[in-house]
């Protein structure tokens, strides 16, 4: 008692004299923004000159400078050469930079409402009603429909799942409980899990595209893939980044958010609908890339603090590095083959996780 | 300054009615401390008066009805310390105390300097200026406790509300939190309202004592009216004896019960 009653008001000691650090709110530190972008950056490099057709580097390099405005340098790619570049590798890092940051956001913004460090962006039913969809695309949709019908069917039955799960949530209970969601996430998946298998036993000579769609891939053939998830992954990143010091009033459960005047019901809603639409979006092009909304913010809270204006920003950053650095590994450590990415995500995400897990002394 | 009324006040959880037909009343600037047994409804009458449980009849702060204020309004009049916060162990004690100043911040807003300055003064009033970096989890219980009523203070609300601020506390702690209230209800003009379990403490605190039992007000008045021998045997069943303190009000001094065979005292 004595001990911490020493800097008491009154006592104008050499203690009291010394000049008090100027208080400020837990914010983003510059460097670990700098940090982390440099990160990104060198990732998204290194990315983009390797691949499976040795263009050169110097040559990529040229070609790139190309599309600055004002420059026209000769590049000495060949049109088939230039054409790898501009369609398959440059989109292929860009909508892993997209997919990885909007589902480690997503986790981010999970684990906040749930207050639950176990929460991922698949927990409400999103992963399993994308697969559903994708199963029935694959087996029923490929022949009567045109073009690749897979990503508008997986989308739906994601948005499907959440939706669901949020329904029977709230029909559940007139308590407003964040674990009775958790619950109905459970019950949802398991349910669409089973007509998924069914279905897919049923239709036995598609299991291996199922399966492939669902290990997830980043392979492109041009644009449209990120252009058809920068739109969800634009307001799903801005939503969640607004929400940032709500999530860490959160972090003292929702009675006390309450009384200190959030309308919690409202916030979680908000931000599980913004999580879950960039999820299902990032599913639908990309397949379930596992582990990346569970590691990244983790990382994050270990390596640079557990306030969300940490965790959010850098995890998009973080997030959007990691998936294109375990792409890069992806497409070239079995070269020419390529191993499905949500196998390298979890085969280097997980030791990587322990070193940082074994070396932060940041958690008490 | 603010005033409470509630009348006949029902919350049920259920088919259990918790709180039954109660009515409560504090003045402005007045101290009142809810006692009762276990179970007795106090917390649940609390939650219902910070909008935290539904409840039938009036409860009004100022003349206002609790359920028909915004919420950020409600958070600007009435501050909680609860009785068994949540404490997120990795956050400093600043970001803690500043979550206090969610009422006056937009919702995707950020503290401003007005916000960091009337929580540097509350740090510094509760001797936590040294503390602001330190880690929650870090703290010990009286250091948290005090962390927590940082947090409320910080609400800047004229109306504090506290359940069960002291009961995990040592003595020593113990009165060094509710002599702490008692000062800031001094200076911040403060109308306080606490549960409490030590009947002691509660009758040299309170300017009035409320006794609820199963739910319902069995008494209420001065410590000297509620605290007798028949009164806390009959709601508490506890067999206490009632000492005249020898710096005014009374002790209540549980004694068990004689064993067959010795000799009573």
């Amino acid at each position: 008692m004595t001990r911490q009653r020493r800097p008491a008001a009154g006592a104008p000691t050499s203690v009291g004299v010394q000049a008090r650090p100027v208080l400020r709110a837990s914010t983003v530190h510059p460097r670990a923004v700098l940090a982390a972008v440099v990160g990104l950056g060198l990732v998204v490099t290194v990315g983009t000159l390797v691949g499976a057709a040795d263009l050169g580097t110097a040559a990529v390099g040229r070609e790139l400078m190309n599309a600055l405005p004002g420059v026209s340098v000769e590049s000495g790619l060949g049109e088939r050469q230039a054409a790898i570049l501009w369609q398959l590798r440059l989109p292929r890092v860009v909508l892993g930079a997209l997919v990885g940051g909007v589902l480690a956001v997503s986790g981010a913004a999970y684990q906040g409402v749930f207050r639950n460090p176990l929460a991922d962006p698949y927990l409400l039913g999103v992963a399993a009603g994308a697969g559903l969809g994708a199963t029935l695309a694959v087996v029923y949709g490929a022949h009567a429909l045109p073009g690749n019908v897979v990503p508008a069917a997986a989308f739906a039955g994601a948005l499907l799942g959440v939706g669901l799960t949020y329904t029977l949530g709230r029909a559940v209970t007139g308590v407003r409980s964040a674990t009775t969601l958790i619950l109905a996430g459970v019950a949802v998946a398991a349910f669409l899990t089973a007509i998924q298998t069914y279905v897919q036993q049923q239709n036995t000579d598609v299991l291996r595209t199922v399966w492939t769609w669902i290990l997830g891939s980043l392979t492109t053939s041009g644009w449209g893939q990120v252009r058809m998830l920068l739109p969800y992954a634009a307001i799903t990143m801005v939503l969640i980044l607004l929400h940032r010091r709500l999530l860490d009033v959160l972090a003292v459960g929702e009675e006390e958010a309450r009384t200190l005047g959030v309308r919690t019901g409202r916030v979680r809603l908000i931000v599980i609908a913004a999580a879950s639409l960039g999820t299902a979006a990032a599913v639908s092009v990309s397949g379930l890339i596992g582990f990346v909304g569970i590691i990244v913010p983790h990382a994050v809270r270990l390596m640079a603090g557990t306030s969300y204006r940490i965790i959010l920003p850098l995890s998009v950053v973080g997030g959007a590095g990691f998936l294109v650095g375990a792409d890069l590994l992806a497409r070239t450590v079995a070269s020419p083959a390529e191993l499905p990415i949500g196998v390298v995500t979890a085969f280097f995400g997980a030791p990587f996780f322990a070193v940082v897990l074994r070396t932060s002394r940041r958690l008490s | 300054m603010s005033s409470v009324t509630a009348k006949d006040v029902v919350v049920r959880y259920g088919p259990t009615v918790v709180v039954d037909h109660v009515d409560l009343e504090v003045a402005s600037g007045e101290w009142v401390v809810l006692l009762g047994p276990n179970g007795a409804g106090k917390s649940t009458l609390l939650k219902a008066l910070s909008g935290n449980v539904p409840a039938e009849g009036a409860l009004e702060i100022d003349g206002q009805d609790v359920r028909a204020l915004p919420s950020r309004e409600l958070a600007r009049r009435l501050a909680v310390v609860p009785q068994n916060p949540v404490v997120p162990p990795g956050m400093s004690v600043l970001d803690y105390a500043l979550l206090g100043r969610t009422p006056y911040i937009g919702p995707f807003g950020v503290e401003g300097p007005r916000d960091l300055q009337v929580v540097d003064e509350v740090l510094e009033r509760l001797d936590l200026g040294f503390f602001a970096e330190r880690a929650l989890g870090t703290l010990s219980g009286g250091e948290l406790q005090r962390a927590v009523l940082a947090r409320a203070l910080a609400q800047d609300a004229p109306l504090l509300v506290l359940d069960e601020p002291t009961s995990a506390l040592d003595v020593g702690h113990q009165l060094q939190v509710l002599d702490l209230v008692a000062e800031l209800r001094r200076e911040r003009d403060l109308t306080v309202l606490a549960a409490m379990h030590d009947l002691t403490l509660a009758g040299q605190y309170a300017d009035r004592l409320t006794l609820l039992a199963c739910g319902q007000r069995v008494a209420n008045g001065p410590a000297a009216e509620v605290l007798t021998e028949a009164v806390i045997s009959r709601f508490y069943g506890a067999r206490v004896r009632i000492l005249p303190h020898p710096d005014g009000g009374v002790v209540v001094v549980p004694g068990r019960r004689a064993e067959p065979g010795t000799p009573g005292p």
